[in-house]
Parts: structure tokens; sequence; C-alpha cells
């Protein structure tokens, strides 16, 4: 049977950082050895000094990580660089491994994403559920969740994209000694005793008239209605193109979703986020498989919405998971979370994630106490809609273990 | 948006500005609590480097200490900057231009370093720093934060958001840095005082083993020149004890502010001279020979504490020999660098061409009880009180020491002092009675001391001066020996002064208070070892007429005695 233990702080000092985590979760006590430690991390954090740091507590760990522009623990949010987050998952090999695989890029990650798979369907023949974990700036993740699906069929996945503090240069994913831009994860759990459920929501409205995709590869959107991408795309939004480039998060697209989702979505639309390249500045780079042929809408922001629809998400949650239980109550024994900035209250022109935060953590506490938790804000995230894994971006994604 | 709804929005705002402001605030209570928790400097100047990280979000955080010398700026703390520097060459240039002196108008610098810039060595995209000045408002060094240009792209950096708040953190910490260095220079004295105890222990059984050994062997022996060397080796030992003794007193008035120079006309040169002479058998020993260097004058005669002067100059030397290598040489240079009728200048200095130091050790070699380092005192002996001592009679004197030394290239201790010029002409004015000519006969000295030992000490210095010996064990019995004598029986009474029944205070105050003619004209000599200055007012206080230290130093007692006896 799976424990889990999760912390957040701050610190520039990352033994620090570490030290005070490992002073929450365990006081006093020395803490367990081995098991398997996630942790996100600010891009002010060297993560190879996270891993030494917590190595140093704990020496038979597997540890495995990410940079992100954002932490979620059990202590609520921390969106500064020097921000960090862990989970510890302690007991047998049989019910938690990982597998991991170097060179993960958007053109091998269908084959990367077999690699994935399989290595976790060897090491853990009878996982249920996986944390996902794939670089924030060069990844199909179509193709890594269609190659998924072929080596576990009934596996719900739920993870996310690796970040940086949204400048869309650099990411960085460690894995026990080895980090770097093309490192790629998966944390698979096997515990019979746990249940899971998952939801994702987002906020967002489409509007406007659409635009084509005339020309595409992989995952490039090369052309829009017959013309450059990211020239048609500023057109159409009376938005500067350089600006577009820039701004990460005014990237956004809608493509209509299958109407048998909608309900559970709280939208019409999947969104995608698209990105620069300085190598091909006039293509869209989007991290998920581009076809041509698709219509893509412009977006805006309802924060109204981005409220309601988490509230309504979580009450889908609880009822799941109380259809469950025995006395009437939530027990989750952990939450992971995969988040976007832009979901949040906006004051002075910058979004707050406190308040929805809080919102999601009251929902999923048992009795009041907050489970072990650990959150990022990536470039993606990865959740089930409609029974089938998928990928979202400006989404909340939750991947809740109870019992 | 109705105008309630703006209210309440604007509301909304102003309330998180203010919590946003707090949270602030809070980081830099928050790291000014975690550098006071600091176990040590290092780890203090590490976590203030670390809120310059944390707090303005910047890519490091490094703190910069001046050298001594004002030439260097050193790494002493530093968060995300893990290169092998640990220190940079400033110019004086560069440090006024930077505008770092202005202790009242101090100014957050914001620059991208360039070429010139000792800041150019981190390769810095944006830099911003901001002075630390110690408690006398002198320049100390720079708390600097930066982004380097590798990771210039990914770091947020609005200089206007931190530049203000910047300036407050750096103060904040000034202040800390500042109370801590006085705590670890406190804590600092209390370790060195613990190592100076445990030397001590070993400085003074050293000495001691080889008088309970030499007087072991002297006593079983038949042989007199093995008597002999045991006696030399015994005296050699003595005056090492009572040497150690003395510079701990010493230490102890100058720490209690009570150590008082004795002025007294004297010639310079016969000083300088009797002071090589004492050094020269043991700098002999090691092939060392002390050279005397000097424009003085012979008949120059200056008024001042001439025994301090010899302990400053001995101290120095002796130094010098301990830390030279055999077959060199070490120069006494003494040159009257101005002079008046009333005064003169002279500047001393201590050359030697031994082991040297480095910056850090020159730093503290005045400091009471320390030593180079601890494997000093185990290869060199002594309890590092020399210089200290040294130091403090030259600055008692008005004077100022100084060092100079480099590792492997010897040291130059020097100091000035302005002695006034004494009226006279003859420099043999001391005082002192040559002891060759001393004859006692017919002179009949009371003894009072309550240690039979001690008697016989006495007894065997005086034996050679044929002077008649009474002898009595406290002060009741010399007052009942002196009142039951003729008048004019004792020429001089020895007095001890802590002895059972009657000590030698109150026994010397009853004889002065005896009717007769001799109780106010016997000289009366205080012989104990109560030796400082304050003792020796009480002595005088009490009626007597000088005072001789345990040990007795034959020379000296003798002079003081011949000076009273008639």
């Amino acid at each position: 049977m799976l424990d889990f233990y999760s912390a957040s702080a701050r610190s520039a000092n990352a033994t620090r950082a570490v030290d005070e985590c490992m002073d929450i979760i365990f006081g006093d006590e020395a803490p367990v050895d081995g098991g398997i430690w996630i942790f996100n991390a600010g891009i002010g954090f060297d993560v190879k000094k996270i891993a030494t740091a917590i190595r140093q507590k704990v020496p038979q760990a597997r540890i495995l990580g990410t940079t992100c522009g954002g932490v979620i623990g059990r202590e609520g949010v921390g969106e500064v660089l020097t921000s960090m987050a862990i989970m510890g998952i302690q007991g047998p090999e049989t019910e938690a491994a990982y597998s991991s695989v170097s060179g993960f890029t958007a053109n091998t990650s269908y084959e990367k994403g077999l690699e994935l798979a399989k290595g976790l369907k060897e090491k853990l023949p009878g996982v249920t559920a996986a944390y996902l974990l794939t670089p924030g700036l060069d990844t199909n993740s179509d193709e890594v969740l269609k190659a998924f699906n072929e080596i576990l069929p009934d596996l719900i996945i739920s993870g996310g994209l690796s970040s940086d503090n949204y400048k869309g240069i650099f990411t960085e994913q460690y894995v026990n000694g080895v980090s770097g831009s093309s490192e790629a994860w998966v944390v698979g759990f096997a515990d019979e005793t746990l249940r899971v459920a998952t939801r994702a929501c987002h906020g967002f409205n489409a509007y406007g008239e659409p635009m084509t995709v005339t020309k595409a590869e992989n995952n490039m959107i090369i052309e829009l209605d017959n013309g450059p991408a990211w020239e048609t795309y500023s057109a159409v939004s009376g938005q500067a193109e350089e600006y577009l480039k820039n701004a990460l998060l005014q990237g956004g697209m809608a493509i209509k979703l299958q109407p048998e989702l909608v309900e559970e979505y709280g939208s019409d639309y999947l969104l995608r986020l698209a990105v620069a390249h300085e190598d091909a500045p006039d293509v869209m780079f989007v991290s998920a498989t581009i076809k041509e042929g698709e219509q893509y809408y412009l977006t805006t922001r309802d924060e109204n919405r981005v409220f309601s629809e988490q509230e309504k998400a979580l009450a889908a949650l609880r009822e799941d998971i109380l259809s469950h239980s025995s006395d009437g109550k939530v027990h989750p024994v952990a939450v992971f979370q995969a988040d976007c900035l832009a979901r949040g209250r906006t004051l002075f022109g910058k979004v707050l994630k406190d308040e929805i935060i809080e919102m999601i953590q009251t929902a999923l506490s048992d009795e009041g106490v907050v489970p072990p938790w650990l959150g990022m804000y990536g470039f993606g995230e990865y959740c089930p809609l409609g029974n089938k894994n998928t990928f979202h971006t400006y989404t909340t994604t939750l991947l809740v273990l109870y019992r | 948006m109705g105008n309630s709804e703006k209210e309440k929005q604007d509301v909304r705002e102003l309330r998180q500005k203010l919590d946003a402001q707090i949270d602030f605030f809070n980081l830099i209570h928050q790291y000014a609590q975690e550098t006071l928790c600091s176990s040590s400097l290092s780890e203090m100047m590490d976590t203030t480097a670390e809120g310059v990280v944390d707090i303005f979000q910047v890519e490091l955080g490094v703190i910069l200490i001046l050298n001594v010398a004002g030439d260097k700026l050193i790494i002493t703390g530093s968060c995300n900057y893990d290169d092998n520097l640990t220190e940079i060459l400033v110019s004086e240039d560069w440090i006024k231009g930077s505008n770092l002196l202005n202790f009242k108008h101090s100014t957050v610098t914001v620059e991208t370093p360039t070429e010139d810039s000792p800041l150019a060595a981190f390769e810095l995209a944006h830099a911003m720093y901001y002075p630390i000045f110690d408690n006398n408002h002198k320049l100390e060094g720079i708390i600097l934060g930066g982004i380097s240009k590798a990771k210039a792209r990914i770091f947020d950096y609005e200089q206007k958001d931190v530049v203000s708040s910047f300036a407050v953190y750096c103060q904040q910490m000034n202040g800390i840095i500042n109370n801590f260095y006085a705590l670890e220079t406190a804590l600092e004295a209390v370790k060195v005082k613990k190592r100076f105890l445990s030397n001590l222990n070993h400085e003074i059984r050293t000495p001691l083993n080889a008088i309970i050994g030499m007087n072991r062997i002297a006593m079983n022996s038949q042989k007199s020149d093995e008597i002999a060397r045991c006696a030399a080796q015994i005296d050699v030992s003595s005056r090492q004890l009572l040497g150690l003794l003395n510079d701990a007193l010493d230490i102890s008035q100058i720490e209690d502010g009570k150590l008082a120079l004795e002025n007294a006309p004297f010639a310079l040169n016969d000083v300088l001279y009797e002071m090589i002479t004492a050094q020269t058998e043991h700098a002999a020993k090691k092939d060392i020979s002390i050279t005397l260097q000097t424009d003085a004058a012979d008949n120059l005669k200056i008024v001042g504490d001439s025994p301090r002067l010899i302990q400053a100059l001995t101290n120095i030397v002796s130094n010098a020999v301990k830390f030279s290598n055999p077959n060199s040489g070490v120069t006494v240079d003494v040159r009257v660098v101005s002079r008046d009728s009333q005064a003169v200048f002279v500047k001393f200095a201590v050359i030697d061409q031994g082991i040297g130091m480095s910056d850090e050790t020159l730093s503290g070699i005045f400091s009471s009880f320390v030593q180079a380092d601890d494997s000093m005192s185990k290869k060199y002996g002594g309890m590092g009180l020399g210089l200290s001592i040294s130091k403090n009679i030259v600055e008692l004197m008005g004077g100022t020491i100084q060092v100079k030394s480099a590792v492997g290239a010897g040291t130059t201790v020097s100091f000035d002092i302005w002695f006034e010029r004494d009226a006279s002409d003859t420099a043999s004015d001391s005082g002192i009675v040559a002891t060759e000519s001393i004859d006692f006969s017919r002179k009949h000295i009371l003894v009072v001391d309550d240690v039979e030992i001690n008697r016989e000490i006495v007894a065997a210095i005086l034996e050679d001066s044929g002077a008649t010996l009474s002898f009595a064990e406290n002060g009741t019995v010399a007052l009942e020996m002196f009142a039951a004598s003729e008048n004019g029986c004792f020429d001089l009474i020895l007095m001890d002064i802590q002895m059972p029944i009657m000590d030698g205070m109150e026994a010397t105050r009853a004889i002065r208070a005896l009717d007769r003619e001799d109780a106010t004209s016997v000289p009366i000599l205080a012989l104990t070892a109560n030796v400082s200055k304050h003792d020796v007012q009480n002595v005088i206080n009490a009626g007597m007429n000088g005072h001789i230290g345990k040990p007795i130093e034959y020379e000296s007692a003798m002079s003081l005695i011949g000076q009273f006896i008639k």
C-alpha cells in the first residue's frame, strides 16, 4: 500500500528549500528512505542541486523533477523563481514505478512514448494510473498519448508539460542524475487499494470566424487561410505579430470539441497554445498534432466561467469519489495537479491563483485536511476527457488518488 | 461595471497592493531572522546573498568585502555563484567613481558592468549593488545582485520595481552584518582565551618540569660541576616562569587599563645595548645574529619608562629571533628622526628575514593571546602575549606600532615615540648602585618572613655582603624585636607583607608609631610577591621606603638595599 508525502517551500538555496520540505513532512523524525520523489521547481533553481539535497535526506530515493512557472503544494501556490514543491511516494516497487526516456522531441514523441509505456508496463504490469511529464517546448502530446494507448489502453494518464517562467525559452526535466530539455518520465500506480478520479476543465470562449489550417506538418501550423501562420493570426486578432510571438499566453486558439464532451469539459472548444520559434519565425508551434483542414478560433478568457466551470468540475469529482465512499466522505490520499497560469483572478493585469487553488483544495480536503499535493503550472496538461486520455492547454487537470 | 462594483474592485486591488507590500517586508524580516540564526559569519553572508536572489528574483547574489589594503573585494557569501573566483581586484578610482563612499547618501548602482569594471568578472547583463559600511562609516564592501548574460533572456528584470526595496534590504543587512561581526569578535576572543589557558598550562609546566627535574638531579649529585649545570638550568627555567608571570600580569593590567608608566631619565643607547646584550646569548644558540644600528648620540638622554621600553623591544626582538631561520640576522634599527631642544622623535624598527606572515595573520597579531595559528604555539612556544604588550606599551608612550610582512619574506615591526629630552648631561644617574661596591659589614638587617625557606634565601643573598642578620617569623615578633632592641640597632628591615598573626603593613605602621628615635628613620623595604603598581603604592603608604619583588632579582635587590643602608 502506497504512502504519499508532500510539501512546498520558497528559498534561493536548494538545500534549504529541500530541508524545509523535509521538516514539514517528517518533523523531528528521520525521513523514510527510498521511494520515488518528484519535485517541481521554479527556474531560479539548479535542478541538480535540488536532487542532491533530496538524496542527502533520502539516499535511496529515485528522483524525478521538472522546472515550471509555478508550483502548487498543500501549503498553497508558489509563483516566484525560487519556489519548489515535492511529493514522496513510498511503498513496494510492485505498486509504484517510473519509466523515463531521453531524446524526447515533437518528432520522436510517438517512438519515445512507446518506450515510456513499455518501460512502465514492464516494471508495473498492473498499472492503472500514471502521472506523465514531457518537455514543455518540443512535444507532440497527441503522439505520446497514441503510443501509450497502444501499449496500455486502459491506463488513466494525467500530468503535463514542463515550463519555464512563461518566457518559452527553456525547460528542464530531471531523471535520476540526468537533466535536460529532452527528458521525459512517467510514474505509474498499481496499488489495488487506490481508486482514481480525474477531471479537466477550463474557462475560455471562442469567437469570430475560424481560421483554416491550409498547410501543416506534425505539430506545426505553417499556413492559416493560405497565408503565413503568424501573419494571418495577427491580422485576424488585430494584435501585432511580435507581441503575439513574445507574449506566450496570447497565442491561444480554439478547436471545436465533439458535442458529447462539451458537458464534461464545460466548453465547446479545446484550446491549443501556439508558440514561436526563432528558427522558423513564420510557423506556429503547437504541442499536438495539427491536421490540414482543421479550423481554429480566436479565444477570450472568461473569468467568471473559469470559476463556475471549476466549481462544476469539483462537484462532479466529489460525486465520483463519494459514489465509492463507505462513510459519505472524501478521503483523497494524494492529488497531482497540472494547471495553467492564466486560470485565476485578474488583478493589476496579473492572474492570481490563490483563490481558485484554495477552492480546489477545500473541495478535495479530507475533513479540512488538504491531502499530499503536487502541482505545477505547465505549458500543457494531460487528463482524460470522455474516458480518453487527452492533451489540454489553459486547463486545470486533477488526478485524485483516494481510498 | 457599475460604480459600486468599481469601488469594490478598487478596494480589492488596493488591499492586494498592500498585501504585496506587507509580503515584501515580511520577506526582509524573514531573512533578517534567518541571518541572525546563522552559526558562522560565512553562513550569515550566504543567507544574505540568498535573500538577494529570493526577494528580488535575480539569478545570483554575492557579498563582497574589501580587504584590509582596500585593493581587493573578497567573496564572503554567495548564492548561485559557483565559479572558482574568490576575490576581485578593485582600484581606488573605481570605488570613488562608483559613488560607494557616500555614507549619508548611499544609492543603488544599476549597470551592465563594462570591461574595465571589477564586476566584469561576473559576466553580468544586469548588476545592482549597494555599499555596506562598518560602524565607523568606513566602506566595508558591497551587496551585489545580478543576472548573467547567459540567462538574461529568462529572468524578468524591472529595475524600477526593485531598486528602492534593494536599498532597504541592504541597509537592514548592513546593520546585521556589523552586529554579527561584533558577536564573532567576542566569540573569537572567548575561544582565543580558552586556547591561551591551554597554552599557559603547557608553557608553565615546561620550565617547572625542568626546575623540578634539575633540582632532583642536583640533590642526588655529588659532583660540583653537575650541580652547577643544574643550578644554571634552574635559573634559566625560573626566569622563563617569571617572564610568563610578568607577561600575564601585564596583560591583566592592560585589560583593566591599569598599566602605567614610570618616567625617569635614561640614556637611550645604554638601554638599547642592555636589551641587545640580553637577547644575544639566546639568539646565538640559534646561530642568529642581532645587529644594532643607531644614530642616536651616546650622550642622548631622554625621559621615559626605560624598563617598559626594554620590555617592548625585547618582546619584538625575541619574536623576530623565534621566527627567524638559523644563520640569519635580526636588525634593530633606531633613528632619531626629529629633535628640538625639548624632545626627540625616535623611530625603532626590528627587521628579520624569518617566515613572515599572511595578510590574514597580520590582522590579529596584536590581539592578546593570539598567535599566527594554533600550530605556531606548538612549534615555536609562547603564549602570544608579547606583541600585544609591546603595542600597549608603545601606545601608552604615545607612539604607534606597525608591522609589514609577507610569507617567506620576513617581518618588520616598527614604532615611533616622542621622548622628552633630559636636562642633565649624564646618563648614569639612574639610582643604580654597583653591586661590586656593596659592603654591609657591621650592618644589622632584620629579615621578617613567615616562610623559613624565604628567610634562608635572603640569608644566602646577603651572605657575602658581611651584614648581620636577625630573623622574625611574623609582624608581632618583628615589632617585639625592634621594640626590645637598642636605638639604631637595626640598619634596615626587610618586611614580608602576607604573614600570619600580624602582616607586614600592620607591623610597619606599628614600628613607625613607636616612640623612639629610629622608629621613623629605619629603612623598611617590602619583600613581597605582591608586585603590582598598586601593591607598591600600598607599601609606601604604609610607611615603607621601598619594594623588592619576589622572586628576588639579586642585583636590583642589592642595589636597593645599598641605597638605603647608610
